[in-house]
Order: C-alpha cells, then structure tokens, then sequence
C-alpha cells in the first residue's frame, strides 16, 4: 500500500487510528493495541503482495530469537557465533532477493558460466528493514542493547510509516516510545503536526514530484537526442523529482509516525543547500549515512588509521551506499563518483573551504545533478549522451513531450508551457535551498488559522490529484 | 488557538469535504456510472469513451447492441430501431480490441435481458493478447461495487472538466436522437478518393507476415472474448459482420506486410463462429458498390454514416450473409486482387464518386 493512494489516505489510515487508540484506552497491561498495530501494518505491507508477509514476519522471529539468546549469554564464543549467523543470515537473504541475479548474470557473462537465475520479486523495503535488524542484533552482541518485548521489537521493524521506504530508524529511538504507556492515548499535541507533515509531504509527492516526472520520463526515453537546455533540465528535474519524492514520502512517514505519537528521526534535512559533498551526504537520507558511518566506516577503521586507509573507507562505504540503492553498476559508478568526490573534499578541503559559498554551492550542486543523472538511466549510454549533451551548447527549441508535462489545465495554449516549466524549476529550487525544511517546521509547529488552511488545501488538491481521466486523442480513429 | 481547535478546524472540514464530493459525484454523476443523466446532456465524447461506456451499458434501457470500433459509431439507433426491431444502444470503442468489447458486454448481459448484438469485427481487434485493451480502463468504472469509486468522486479531471460540462447543459434532457448522435464522427470530415490518399500506403513491406502469424492469437482472442457471450445466451443473436474497409485498406496491409496473416483470419472466425445457431456472419468487405466508391470514405477504412445505415438495411434483409468457407476464400482472393491492383498503381484507381 502506498501512503499517496485512496485506500490508504480514506481508509486504512484513519481506521488503524481510531481503532489503535480505542484499544489504548483499555487497561494498560493490555497490548491489544499493540498487536493490533502489527496487524495492521502486515496488512500495509501484504495488500498488494500477501507473500512478503511470510518473508518479513519470519525474518523479525529469528532476528529476535538472535539477539534475545546473545543478550542471556555472557560466553564471547556463542555470541560471536550468533552474531555471526545473523550477519550472514540477513545479508544472505538479502543478497538472495536482491543481489542474486546481478551477480550470476556477470559471472555468466564473464566466465561464460550458466549460473541459474532467481528472478524472484524484491520484496517491498527488504533493504529497510534488513539494516535496521542488522543494527540490533549487532548492538545485542555488545549487550549495548536492553531486553525488548518481543512486540515492541515487532513495531519497531514493522510500524508501518517507515517500513517500506525508511527512515531507517535504531531500535533505540523507537522501542523506548512505544515502551511508554503515554503514547497508548490519542494526543492532538502530537496529531496536528502529524497531520500537518503528512500534508506538506503528500503535496510534494503528488503534486510536485509526480509533475517533474512526466518531463524527466520523456527526457530519459529520448536521451540520446536532448539537446543542452532539454539535457540540464532532465537532469535539475529528476534532481528536483527525487528529493521531493524521497523527502516528501519521509515527511508523511513523519506525520503519520507523530499522529501515533512515535517521533520518527529526521531523513532530510535541505540537502541541496549543502556547499560540499560531506555536507550534503549529512542532510541527504541522514539515516542511511549513519547506519553506514555506525556500522560499516567505523568497524573499517574510520579516520582513525591514516589519510590512505581513510580514503579507502570512504571509496567503500559509498561503493555499499551504491549497491544498497539498487543491484546494478550504475548504482555502484553512483556510488563510486560520491566515493572519489568525498576522497576528494577530504585531500582538498583547506582550498575549497577557501572558496566563495557561491562557488561551493555550484560546484557541489552541479556534481550531485551529474551523479544523479548515472543513479536515474537504465543504460551507461544514455547516462553518458545526457551529460554530453549538457555541455553541447545546442540550443534548440525544447521538445513539447517535456514542456507539456508542466501544462496548466484549463487548455492554456501549449506556448505557455514553457514558462510555466520554468516557473516550476525556480519555484521548486527556490522552495529546496530558501524555504526551511519540513522536518523543523513539523516539530516547532505552532496551531494558527493559517496553516490549518493550508493543510486542508494541501491535503484536498493532492487527494483529487491522485487521479485524473485519461483523455486519448485518436486522431485517425 | 488550541490545538485541538486546530485539529477541529482540518479534520471538519476535509471530512465534510470528502462527503459532500461523494454525495455530489453521486447525484450528478458525469460518467452515468450510478443512474441515467436526466437533469443535463450528460458528457458522452469519444475522447474519454472508456470512462462513459460502463454507465451506459448498466443504466440505459435497452435490448440490442451495437458492439465494435470506430467503423460502428455511426450506426443509428433510431433506424436500428425501425428496421430490426427492439431498443438499440452503442457500445462502442474506437480502436477497441475484442477485449475491449468484451468487457462492455460482460456489463450490457449482467445488467439486461439482450434480443440482438450487432458486432463489428475488425480483424485489427484480434490480433492482440486475449486480455489487451487499447487504453486503459479505469478499473473502478467497470465494477460493480461501490467501495472501490474514490477515483471518480476524487478526481481532478472530474471536477474539474466534466461537472463543468453537465452543468453547461442543465435542464435540458437526453431525447431519442441523442442515441444517435453519440460518438458519431459522421459529419466531420471530407469523404473523397483526395481522403483515401491521404492515408493510404504504397511502400514496400519490411516485413512479411506468414499466413499463420496472428492466427493462435485470434483464435484465443475469440474463444475467450466472444465465444463465451455466444454460449451463455442462446436466446441472443448475434449478428457478427466483417467491415467494409475501402479496399484501399487492405493495399495498406500489404505495405505493412500483414495482408496475407490478416486475410487468414478471416476463414477462421467462420470455422469458429459459424456452428452456433444464434450467430449470423456477414462479409460487407466485398460490396464493390461500396468499398470501390471514394466518396464513401474519409481514410482508407472509415466510411459514411449512409453505408451504416445501409448495413442494417442488409442484416434487415439477410444479404451478405457467409454461408460456407468458401465465400471467404473467395472473398480474399478478390481483396488480394485489389490489394495488389492499387499498391502496383501507387493511387486510387477505382470509382472516385
């Protein structure tokens, strides 16, 4: 189910409210609204595909089992051995779902190998949910981990806001809150931010993410024949496109999370206001980064054992950040190009600090609108003809397929198109690095008529835009 | 302001604006999915054919169909009406595949007790996979529940463009003539040899289809989108005909290489259609007063509204009716002649009044 569909804004999550906080009111050793949470969120996660919900449900039992035998044990030799069966056990399943085909279909092609592919079905936030178990088993090695209820530990992986699409929350930040008997009670203090979140990040999927979509679609299916100003804004709008998205998704996963009192950490925080790739790598899916610093560039060593040996832990844990984001080798030149650039920031930063912010902000922002461009294309080709083509000083008209996308209903005459696109693009830009960022507004929310206007307005245009009539223009019958 | 002031002051009102766009779509009801517009001209455009098709055929009264592509849209009711008896009503989809049709028909035999289906079948319309539809179909039209219609009652191009046009036409009601005048292109265009040209092929194939390229696809395509109607309700005729394509159509299809595979499928649909007692199978694609005759046509395939008028006068009189494999044949060889006559030619070179 997806938090921008019908189903879900009318029905289900009003429903798993009412009824989640009806069954808080009964007497607090009662854990039916508990039980209830976790129900609903398996049939959140299932309404589409009823057969992930085996996949997750059996991956939650033995994580748990895991960790709850290393925090009884206090002999190093089990735990590590436990330790060790969990690491390979999620990664494993992981790499068998997601990871699999990528690397048979290479070996094949390369050692001219018949290794049989899965083509399995990923399941729906496999590499969400894998990392936050990875995270609490790891720290119940280390018996830096309390005893959880086993529903709590079930809410804390399955708590239906962050789990298709992250954050990825630590155990620590969410089992204490859904500990707490205070949160069993329905709380307007914490709903009306909830709601009003929800509702910023509903209008930025719906309204603004889903437009720039429709030009980036027509640009990417005719990247071989962009020309400069097509190029730039296929690449700023797919760069637009995915913040909005990611951000927008992460602030309803916020506002829902708050309307049930559980306060999810903050993912985005104006990342393309950044002036260096360090900077935007701390604003940009901050969850993900820091399960990587916390899990895989500590353990490697940090910064700790030399300039080389820090350089090498940075090319590694983006190459990971590469291959986590999707199996395929534009994901890992994805991760590669942010690798090589953060190696560079940290070998050159006494000069670039030196630079002009202005020059700072370009430059940072120009390498992430290129390196999106390698994370978006299905084909190296296509990536490497956008890019060529940025820089063609070919100044043709703009094809239509991509103005139109930013067309006004009402049958405005299609020449206004373009200025329309352009006022989406300064708008849009000007709303990432001007405006402050959801997460701060939703969690110093002040109630005023104001922006109870705004969140029904929000909330109604993007509802009627979910869906439209498809109106087919048979010319020839 | 309190926030639970706050909270009454969204909450109230998205849920009073959730309902009242129920309770509106529910009254006007643009697409006629829950009863028959009777307060306004209710917006039946081609343009959005797969929106209104399901509410007319639940909400009309009616006990005969007209059932195809474009090439059926200028039927008329009206003199369906007087010249084979019953109540007609189109359901109609322009470049609908027979899946398309069938869909509509599942709808018009579950909701209506039917007498006659008149059905153009365009061999075009088999070619597909027995599940595919020419544009999407907005699910939510086509069932019969309720609980799964918040794309209509939410929806930007609703309120946005058809409310706008029920509105334009309030008070005024829906006559017998509007059953005709529904989806009708009739008047549109120029019919002339000049039209025909302008979409006519005379190039070489890239590539040629064997005989049996469509041949499995159109045989599943019937037993699974035709077939079961005809089974299921004996009691229906089905009056199936094949369209009278102007022949430079099928000089077309041999530019595109298609013409023999398409030709083929024709014998079939007998051998498939012809055991059944309540099917009639007309082939109008060989009347030379009609398909050798430019005036009839504004591209290679569309033809006037007169020619369907005067296809219900031949089902009324029983003409053209296939009785044996063999007329078929026949008929392809004829087809396959003017075919290769006009693609030699590169231009019309039949009647041009």
């Amino acid at each position: 189910m997806l938090f921008n569909s019908y189903i879900f804004i009318l029905a289900f999550l009003p429903l798993t409210l009412i009824i989640y906080f009806l069954l808080g009111r009964l007497p607090e050793k009662n854990s039916f609204n508990k039980i209830f949470l976790v129900l609903a969120s398996f049939v959140f996660y299932g309404y589409n595909h009823p057969g992930y919900v085996p996949i997750i449900a059996g991956s939650i039992v033995i994580n748990y089992l895991l960790s709850q035998q290393m925090l009884n044990s206090n002999k190093k030799a089990l735990r590590l051995a436990l330790l060790l069966i969990g690491i390979t056990g999620n990664l494993g399943v992981l790499f068998l779902f997601k990871y699999h085909d990528f690397f048979a279909e290479n070996l094949n092609h390369a050692f001219s190998l018949h290794l049989p592919l899965n083509h399995w079905v990923l399941p729906l936030g496999i590499s969400f949910f894998t990392f936050q178990q990875l995270s609490y088993v790891i720290d119940s090695y280390t018996h830096k981990v309390p005893k959880y209820h086993f529903l709590d530990y079930s809410l804390f992986v399955t708590f239906f806001p962050q789990l298709i699409a992250g954050p990825i929350v630590l155990h620590s930040e969410i089992v204490p809150q859904f500990a707490d008997p205070k949160n069993r009670h329905f709380r307007s203090e914490s709903f009306a931010p909830g709601l009003f979140a929800f509702a910023r990040g509903l209008f930025k999927k719906v309204i603004v993410a889903d437009t720039f979509a429709v030009a980036v679609n027509a640009g990417f299916g005719a990247a071989h024949s962009l020309n400069t100003a097509e190029a730039w804004f296929v690449a700023v709008g797919y760069t637009l496109q995915l913040y909005f998205d990611f951000s927008g998704y992460c602030d309803m996963a916020t506002g829902i999370g708050l309307m049930f009192n559980i306060r999810i950490p903050m993912n985005f925080n104006s990342p393309y206001k950044s002036l260096n790739i360090r900077e935007f790598w701390q604003r940009w899916h901050m969850t993900l980064s820091r399960f990587l610093t916390n899990y895989i560039y500590f353990p490697l060593g940090g910064s700790r054992k030399g300039l080389p040996r820090t350089c090498l832990n940075l090319l590694i844990v983006f190459l990971v950040s590469g291959l986590w984001h999707g199996a395929g080798w534009l994901f890992l030149l994805w991760g590669l190009m942010h690798g090589i650039a953060s190696v560079l920031y940290r070998l050159f930063r006494k000069q670039y600090d030196a630079l002009h912010p202005a020059l700072q902000w370009i430059m940072t922002f120009t390498f992430v609108v290129i390196a999106w461009i390698f994370f978006r294309a299905t084909a190296l080709q296509d990536a490497l003809a956008i890019v060529k083509s940025m820089f063609m000083m070919d100044f043709s008209p703009i094809r239509t397929e991509i103005t139109s996308a930013f067309a006004l209903p009402g049958g405005f005459h299609p020449g206004y198109n373009a200025i329309y696109m352009l006022l989406w693009y300064i708008l849009s830009l000007g709303a990432c690095l001007g405006l402050r960022n959801n997460y701060e507004n939703t969690m110093s929310f002040r109630p005023t008529l104001w922006n109870a206007a705004l969140t029904v307005i929000l909330i109604v245009y993007s509802v009627l835009s979910l869906s439209g009539v498809s109106v087919f223009l048979y010319f020839n019958f | 302001m309190s926030i639970k002031k706050w909270c009454g002051l969204t909450l109230g009102p998205l849920i009073l604006f959730f309902l009242l766009c129920i309770v509106l779509i529910a009254w006007i009801d643009p697409f006629q999915a829950y009863h028959l517009a009777t307060e306004y001209l209710p917006p039946v455009d081609k343009t959005s054919q797969v929106y209104s098709n399901p509410g007319i055929a639940r909400n009309y009264p009616y006990d005969s169909a007209i059932v195809g592509t474009s090439v059926t849209e200028n039927f008329h009711p009206s003199y369906m009406n007087s010249r084979l008896g019953g109540q007609f009503i189109k359901l109609c989809t322009s470049a609908g595949t027979v899946h398309n049709h069938a869909v509509l028909l599942d709808i018009a035999f579950r909701t209506h007790s039917l007498r006659r289906i008149v059905y153009g079948l365009d061999v075009y319309s088999l070619v597909g996979e027995s599940n595919e539809v020419t544009y999407p179909l907005p699910d939510y039209l086509y069932t019969d529940t309720f609980t799964d219609d918040a794309p209509y009652w939410f929806n930007k191009s609703v309120w946005g463009t058809f409310i706008p046009k029920c509105l334009k036409t309030w008070g005024q009601t829906q006559d017998e003539s509007f059953r005709d005048k529904m989806y009708n292109w009739a008047n549109q265009d120029e019919y002339s040899v000049g039209a025909i040209e302008y979409t006519a092929l005379f190039e070489s194939p890239k590539q040629v289809h064997t005989q049996d390229a469509f041949l499995e696809k159109a045989r599943n395509n019937i037993e699974t989108n035709l077939l079961p109607f005809i089974t299921a309700y004996p009691e229906t005729h089905f009056d199936i005909f094949f369209p009278p394509y102007s022949a430079a159509e099928w000089s077309n299809m041999e530019s595109k290489g298609t013409l023999e595979a398409l030709l083929a499928l024709r014998p079939l649909c007998y051998d498939l259609l012809s055991r059944y007692e309540n099917v009639t199978l007309y082939d109008f694609s060989v009347r030379e007063s009609w398909v050798l005759h430019g005036r009839n046509y504004k591209d290679t395939t569309h033809y006037g509204e007169w020619i369907n008028d005067a296809i219900t006068d031949c089902i009324a009189g029983g003409e053209e009716i296939v009785i044996a494999q063999e007329t078929l044949l026949d008929n392809n060889d004829k087809l396959r002649t003017w075919a290769h006559a006009l693609h030699d030619a590169g231009r019309w070179i039949f009647e041009s009044d």
